[in-house]
C-alpha cells in the first residue's frame, strides 16, 4: 500500500490538525486488524516523500547440530530443514536502490573455557536474490554461489523491495575437541549506497 | 518569505515528516515479520542551524530486541567496472570531511519492546569555524537477533553451535554548514557492448562542496527511437565515482545503429525530502552505438 499526497498549505495550523488525526486514525486501524500485507510499505510526508524504512531480518540462523569429535560438518546455502540450515536474511526497503551488503564472518567459534572451534566460509557459500526465490531455486538473475567475504553490488528487489541472502558454511571439530556448546556471531551490514 | 516564516516551515515539515516515518515504520510493523528491527529515514540531514535530528528504530517482533548504536565512515567508492561499493570503516579515520567525532547518539543502547519503537536523538557538535560546505557520517543501527537454540550439547560428548547472528543498519547522516553548492561535472563516458546488453560507465566527480544526490538513467533505443530497454538508479557522488549502468538488448525487432541517452538530475528521489537536497545541476548525454 503506497500513496502519496501534494505540498500543503503550511499557513494553515488546521491542516495539519486534520492531518494528524487522519494519521492517528490510520494507526489505529493497523494496529487493529493487522491488515497490512505483502511488500514493504510507506507513508508519504507531506512534502510528497516516500518512506521505506530499512530493514534486516534473520529468518533463519545458521545451524550445524550436533556434531562429533572430527567429523566435520558441512551446511550448504540452500540447507532449509533439519537441524542443519543455511543463514537466511530479508533486506526489506526503498525498491531498486543499490545496496551493499557486507558480512562480517568468524574464523572460530568458542566455549565458555575459551576451547575454540574453526569454523570456515568458502567462496561459493552465498547466494543473493532481488527476485523472491528460494534457497534451491533463487530467481533469474540471483547472485548464486558467490564468496561471502566479497559480494557483489546489488539492488533491494524493484518489484517486491526486498532482497534475501544465503550463507551456509562449514565447522570443523577436532578429534580432541572438547563437548559443550560454542558460540560466534555472524555480522551482517548493509548501506544504501545511493545516499 | 522572511527568515522567521522559512524556519516556521521547516520546522512544521520537520514534525509533518517524523509523523510519516512513525506511521510507515508502523505499517511495516504489521507485517508478520521475522527477527528484526527497522530503521528510517534514509538520510538525516543536519545542519548548523538544526544540529539536532531524529532516527526512529522501531522492533515489529514480539520480542525484545537489543539495539546498539554508533558512528562509522562509508562514502561510496566504485572499481574499475563501475561497481558501486560502500565499505564501513570504523577507526583510523582521517578524512576532513568526517563529522564522526562530532556526532552524538541518545541513547546507545536500548532494550526495545515487542511492537515498540525508540526515538534516537542525534546532535552535532561542529568545531567553531568549519569550512562551508557537508560533512559525513554513517549511523549504524545494529540488533541482535535470531540465536539458535544450542542442542543438548555436554550430554554424550556431544558438540553444539550457537551461531548469532547480528543485523547492522548503515544510515547516511549529513550536516551541513555555510554557502552550500551542489555541482557535477561527468568527465568521461565510455560504453561497450556484448551479445545481449550494452554497459555505460559514467565517470563522475563533484565539484560542490555537497555531495550530490540525485537520479542517473540510461535508455537504449535503435534508430526508429524504439526503446529496447532502460535503467534507472539513486546516485550519490561524493567525490569521484564511476558508475556502470547495464541496458539488456531485448528480443525484437531492433535496427541498428543503437543510441543510448544519459540523463543525471536532481530531480526524482522518492526517498529523500525535497527540501532537504541540495538540488544540483543536470547533465544529458547521447550518443550512437554501433
Amino acid at each position: 500500500m503506497r500513496y502519496s499526497r501534494g505540498h500543503g498549505s503550511f499557513g494553515n495550523v488546521r491542516y495539519f490538525t486534520v492531518l494528524r488525526a487522519a494519521l492517528t486514525a490510520l494507526l489505529c486501524l493497523l494496529a487493529t486488524f493487522n491488515m497490512v500485507r505483502a511488500q514493504a510499505v510507506g507513508m508519504a510526508t507531506i512534502s510528497g516523500t516516500i518512506v521505506t524504512p530499512l530493514s534486516v531480518t534473520s529468518v533463519t540462523p545458521l545451524a550445524f547440530g550436533n556434531v562429533l569429535q572430527g567429523a566435520p560438518r558441512t551446511v550448504s546455502r540452500t540447507a532449509a530443514s533439519g537441524d542443519t540450515t543455511a543463514a537466511v536474511f530479508t533486506i526489506t526497503g526503498e525498491g531498486g536502490a543499490g545496496i551493499t551488503i557486507e558480512f562480517t564472518l568468524p574464523q572460530y567459534l568458542t566455549n565458555p573455557s575459551g576451547a575454540r572451534l574453526p569454523i570456515s566460509f568458502s567462496a561459493g557459500d552465498c547466494t543473493i536474490d532481488s527476485l523472491a526465490g528460494s534457497p534451491a531455486l533463487p530467481g533469474a538473475g540471483a547472485w548464486v554461489g558467490v564468496s561471502p567475504f566479497g559480494l557483489p553490488p546489488v539492488s533491494i528487489g524493484a518489484t517486491n523491495g526486498s532482497t534475501s541472502v544465503y550463507l551456509g558454511g562449514k565447522i570443523t571439530p577436532g578429534m580432541r575437541q572438547a563437548a559443550g556448546t560454542y558460540t560466534g556471531d555472524i555480522i551482517i551490514s548493509v548501506s544504501y549506497d545511493g545516499t | 518569505m522572511n527568515e522567521q516564516q522559512s524556519r516556521t516551515r521547516s520546522h512544521l515539515i520537520r514534525r509533518i515528516s517524523l509523523w510519516g516515518i512513525a506511521v510507515a515504520l508502523l505499517c511495516v510493523g504489521a507485517l508478520d515479520l521475522g527477527a528484526s528491527v527497522m530503521v528510517a529515514p534514509t538520510v538525516v540531514f543536519l545542519s548548523d542551524r538544526n544540529p539536532t535530528g531524529r532516527l526512529i528504530v522501531q522492533n515489529p517482533t514480539d520480542e525484545p530486541s537489543e539495539v546498539t548504536i554508533r558512528f562509522s565512515w562509508g562514502l561510496p567508492y566504485s572499481d574499475s567496472l563501475g561497481n558501486v561499493q560502500v565499505s564501513l570503516q570504523d577507526t583510523g579515520i582521517t578524512d576532513p570531511r568526517s563529522a564522526v567525532e562530532w556526532l552524538k547518539a541518545f541513547p546507545r543502547k536500548v532494550v526495545i519492546p515487542p511492537r515498540g519503537s525508540q526515538t534516537v536523538r542525534l546532535i552535532a557538535k561542529a568545531p567553531k569555524d568549519l569550512p562551508d560546505g557537508e560533512y559525513w557520517a554513517r549511523i549504524i543501527v545494529s540488533s541482535r537477533e535470531g540465536q539458535t537454540n544450542p542442542t543438548d550439547a555436554a550430554e554424550d560428548g556431544k558438540i553444539a553451535t550457537q551461531l548469532n547472528m547480528v543485523m547492522q543498519m548503515a544510515i547516511m547522516v549529513k550536516y551541513r554548514t555555510g554557502e552550500l553548492v551542489s555541482d557535477l561535472e561527468l568527465t568521461d563516458v565510455r560504453t561497450t557492448t556484448a551479445d545481449s546488453s550494452v554497459s555505460v560507465y559514467l565517470d563522475m566527480s563533484s565539484r560542490g562542496n555537497v555531495s550530490y544526490m540525485g537520479v542517473v538513467a540510461a535508455k537504449l533505443t535503435d534508430a526508429d527511437g524504439k526503446l529496447i530497454s532502460e535503467s534507472k538508479t539513486n546516485l550519490a557522488v561524493y567525490r569521484e565515482l564511476r558508475r556502470r549502468l547495464d541496458l539488456r538488448v531485448l528480443a525484437g525487432d531492433f535496427k541498428k545503429p543503437f543510441n543510448v541517452d544519459v540523463l543525471i538530475a536532481p530531480d526524482g528521489r522518492t526517498d529523500v525530502p525535497p527540501d532537504d537536497l541540495i538540488k544540483g545541476n543536470k547533465i544529458e548525454y547521447s550518443a550512437e552505438i554501433e
